[in-house]
């Protein structure tokens, strides 16, 4: 993708993909690359940092004979994906504005 | 490279890290490997960089007051400096290669081509940029002038055709077979003269305003450019 995306929209993306289910970090990888070009690394220091902070907490589960870590989402990551929410679509509708609204409109 | 050789280095890179960190880290990546499956490991380990760059992301992420010390024990480590203050707008923030906060990097922390550089490109580029200007204002002369012509050749042909008209219409009573002649030559006239004439209007009135939006654009581009510089 051409379009740089800062490292808070990693985080809003990861706590985003949390909040639908609590998943692995595996998965959440996966979903976050989905949409959005950062490196495979990148991933666990968010979901670290994001742990640390509150906003996400983890269980483990047994699968296939392992260990699977699963990552769910606090109320306080709750608020904040709120206000990453709210940031976002403040920031896209400017950028829309700027991208779709200019020179055409005359 | 496997997955336990893999952890094994990994394990080693993150020397000097708490325990806690470290084992948070290795067993975050020996079930991320499990979960890309074994047949995958090699192109996973792959994907994530090798554990030189897992181990850098993760020491990047990990400069924190209890980490500071077990990190300058770490001969040849880079000091960390304190993620920078969160801006108003984080999504506008700058990618980063390595998350190292969810800031953006300051401006001058960037490298940026040093001004001189710029000024020496600016004189070199003088004759060039001399003739570039040269070559659009006499591409836009020559169109205009053709404008121009081709609106004039026009009206200058119905004059032309309607003073052959008239003179065929005197003619017709001495001279039928000229006089016939001539009224066709005026009609002809006539008619390639609003041929003309219609094809100058509408090449200026579709012209100008497709002009105009893409001086607009080129415009805006421009200022958009040198903000950016600034």
């Amino acid at each position: 993708m051409a379009f740089n995306t800062g490292a808070a929209l990693m985080d809003a993306l990861v706590l985003s993909v949390v909040s639908e289910e609590s998943t692995y970090g595996y998965k959440i990888t996966q979903d976050v690359r989905s949409v959005m070009d950062v490196s495979e690394s990148a991933l666990y220091p968010v979901l670290r940092r994001l742990q640390k902070d509150g906003c996400l907490e983890t269980y483990d589960r047994e699968f296939a004979g392992r260990n699977r870590r699963y990552y769910s989402i606090t109320e306080k990551g709750v608020d904040q994906l709120e206000e990453y929410r709210a940031q976002w679509r403040a920031y896209a509708q400017k950028v829309d504005r700027v991208l779709f609204g200019g020179i055409d409109d005359e | 490279m496997n997955k336990s050789e893999f952890l094994a280095q990994l394990a080693q890179q993150l020397r000097g890290l708490p325990d806690e960190e470290r084992d948070e880290a290795l067993s975050y990546y020996s079930e991320y490997l499990d979960e890309a499956g074994e047949e995958n490991e090699e192109a996973a380990i792959e994907e994530l960089g090798g554990p030189e760059t897992v181990a850098r992301i993760i020491r990047a992420n990990t400069a924190q007051p209890g980490a500071a010390k077990a990190q300058a024990a770490n001969a040849g480590q880079t000091a960390q400096t304190p993620p920078p203050p969160r801006a108003d707008d984080p999504f506008a923030a700058h990618a980063q290669p390595v998350y190292t906060s969810p800031a953006p990097q300051p401006e001058a922390a960037r490298t940026r081509t040093p001004v001189w550089v710029w000024v020496l490109v600016g004189v070199l580029l003088i004759p060039v940029g001399v003739g570039l200007i040269g070559a659009v204002f006499g591409l836009i002369g020559g169109v205009i002038g053709v404008i121009v012509s081709l609106i004039g050749a026009g009206v200058g042909s119905v004059f032309a055709g309607a003073v052959l008209l008239l003179k065929g219409v005197l003619m017709l009573a001495s001279y039928p077979a000229g006089a016939l002649y001539t009224l066709g030559g005026g009609l002809l006239a006539v008619g390639l003269g609003l041929a003309m004439t219609a094809a100058g209007i509408w090449i200026v009135a579709k012209g100008v305003p497709f002009l105009k939006k893409y001086i607009c654009l080129a415009i805006d581009w421009i200022k958009r450019k040198v903000r950016e510089w600034r």
